[in-house]
Parts: C-alpha cells; sequence; structure tokens
C-alpha cells in the first residue's frame, strides 16, 4: 500500500537548523557533519531523529561526491558542490539536497525515485534487507563508490515517499539541477 | 604476522586485531569517503589470518561496537563476517560480541541483519552504555 504523502498544513515558516553551501568532499563532510551533530543536540533534537537526519545528510553528501557533476574550478577538475538545508517545520524535520548532475543522471536517479516512493516502510525495509544480503555475494573490490544502498538508506531514514524535483537551467550543458527531499 | 593497531580517527574505527591473543576488535564510526581504501588492507590481514586460525580451532573473539556505519561501509562489514563465518566453517570457533545501544533502531537492525545468515559463527548483541 501507497503511504501518504507529507503535506503540509501551517504556514509558519520553517526554521532553518542548518545549512552547507559549497564543495563536499570526505573532510567537508566530516566536519559539517559534526557541526549538524553539535546543532541537533543543541537544539535538543530527540536522539532518534537526530541519528536518522545525520545519515541522512552523510548518504545524501556523498552521493554528490560520487555522482555529483564536477564544476569548472581554478584549483581542481573534480570539485562537486552542493546545498543542503535541514529545516524544521509542521513537527517533521527536512533534509534538502540540491546539486547540479549530469541529464542522463538525472532521469536514472528519477526513475529511482520514483521506484521507492511506490514503496511502503515495510517494502523499503525489506528491499533494504536483501540488498544487504546479496552484498556477501558480490565480487570484492568492485566498486570504492558503495554499495548501493545510500538512496534506500535515505527512503528508510524518511517518514513519507521522497519528494524531488528537477530545473533544467542549462540544457545544452547537458546537465541539471535536482533537488531531493526527505521528511523526517 | 603483524597484528593491526589503527587509531580511531572522526570517519573511521579504531581497529585492534590481536591476533596472538586471537582478539579482534572495531569500535568507533564508520563512513570514510573510500571504503575499499580504508578497509581492503584490514581485510587481507585479516583473511591471511584466517587462514592460519581455522587449522588451528583457535577461539576468536570479536568485538564489534560501531555508534554509526554509513551505507557504503556495510559492505565492508559484510566481508568481514563472511571472512569470520567461512573460518568457522573451516574449524576456528568464532564468537562475535554486536555492541550497541538499544535505543539505536538502525545499528540494532544492521547487526542482526549481518549476523543471522552467518550460521558458522556465535554472535550476541549486547547493549553498552
Amino acid at each position: 500500500m501507497r503511504p501518504a504523502p507529507c503535506l503540509s498544513t501551517t504556514a509558519e515558516p520553517d526554521a532553518m537548523l542548518f545549512s552547507y553551501s559549497g564543495r563536499l568532499s570526505e573532510s567537508a563532510i566530516a566536519a559539517s557533519g559534526e557541526s549538524l551533530r553539535a546543532r541537533l543536540a543543541a537544539r535538543y533534537v530527540d536522539a532518534a531523529k537526530a541519528r536518522k537526519i545525520f545519515s541522512t545528510y552523510v548518504e545524501l553528501a556523498y552521493n554528490v561526491v560520487h555522482y555529483g557533476h564536477p564544476e569548472p574550478a581554478a584549483d581542481s577538475p573534480t570539485a562537486r558542490v552542493a546545498d543542503i538545508k535541514v529545516t524544521r517545520g509542521d513537527g517533521a524535520y527536512n533534509v534538502i539536497c540540491r546539486n547540479r548532475i549530469a541529464s542522463e543522471d538525472a532521469r536514472r536517479l528519477s526513475e529511482r525515485i520514483e521506484q521507492l516512493r511506490a514503496m511502503s516502510s515495510e517494502e523499503i525495509k525489506f528491499a533494504y534487507r536483501l540488498h544487504l544480503t546479496n552484498l556477501q555475494y558480490e565480487d570484492q573490490p568492485a566498486s570504492s563508490k558503495g554499495a548501493g544502498l545510500g538512496l534506500i538508506t535515505v527512503a528508510r531514514n524518511a517518514i513519507c515517499p521522497l519528494e524531488y524535483s528537477v530545473f533544467w537551467d542549462d540544457a545544452a550543458s547537458g546537465t541539471c539541477y535536482f533537488n531531493i527531499h526527505a521528511t523526517i | 604476522m603483524d597484528n593491526v593497531l589503527l587509531p580511531a580517527t572522526q570517519l573511521t574505527p579504531a581497529v585492534e586485531f590481536d591476533y596472538g591473543r586471537h582478539r579482534l576488535s572495531l569500535k568507533g564510526e564508520s563512513y570514510p569517503e573510500n571504503v575499499a581504501n580504508f578497509y581492503g588492507p584490514i581485510l587481507s590481514s585479516l583473511q591471511t589470518y584466517l587462514a592460519g586460525v581455522a587449522q588451528a580451532r583457535a577461539n576468536v573473539d570479536v568485538d564489534v561496537a560501531l555508534t554509526y556505519v554509513n551505507s557504503a561501509s556495510t559492505k565492508s562489514l559484510q566481508h568481514f563476517f563472511s571472512l569470520l563465518d567461512a573460518a568457522g566453517r573451516a574449524g576456528a570457533v568464532v564468537r562475535v560480541n554486536w555492541f550497541v545501544d538499544p535505543d539505536d533502531e538502525a545499528l540494532s537492525e544492521l547487526g542482526e541483519d549481518l549476523l543471522q545468515d552467518k550460521l558458522w559463527l556465535q554472535h550476541a548483541i549486547r547493549r553498552y552504555d
């Protein structure tokens, strides 16, 4: 059964808890992740929610590092840049990640998110477990990029289906802006 | 062979593989950018050690106390436990303690998911506070 979508019922502006805008790398994720954790603790965010918010942040940030479209930069050919916000509103937390990706990746990612949107939380959990179990049968070094569980982890952390949108601001470049919104 | 002794970093756990005492431990958090770079050499070393230990039917005690594991790291943990499970099947007596804060649902479930299909090792989910 498809879960109900999240609908905001109040006009209260979301409180901004945390925002990172800029280049993502292992050290940037480490530093900004710690800053996020400290902020969540300082605002007395429930421990279980705080873990999910942190987990979502790390997964989305690493997805940018591994799959984002590089920005031309003076010092590095592979700088990946994103805008990630954590806000609070309407009794739930929002983690919103926006970054540039290649157009064909946007299509693939959209399909994947649509698949996850159609799944109940039980189905998501089951799919996660199945994939995790199958990892032990995969060839070993394989990809250093990950286990293929990042997006499903984000879906699992969320309390309703993931939302996303695509901004085709510069179609000629073969890239677009991709926005993912997780409600926790 | 040389023990593995790595201090924890912000993104990687402390690793203590005391091969002489047959005690292995992972403690901390795991979310390095390149999981293969971090776990590759450790698991290679472990594999060499385990080949010797199965013959000897040694008792191997493993303590895993992780407070955050990102999705990419789960692949290495699967490999880690698969190696231990294979050693168990080959004759070693492998006991794994998975330490967790019982309020941490994700890590409690991860421990169960990783260990419940490893039939050749004994495991226990333990609380730590």
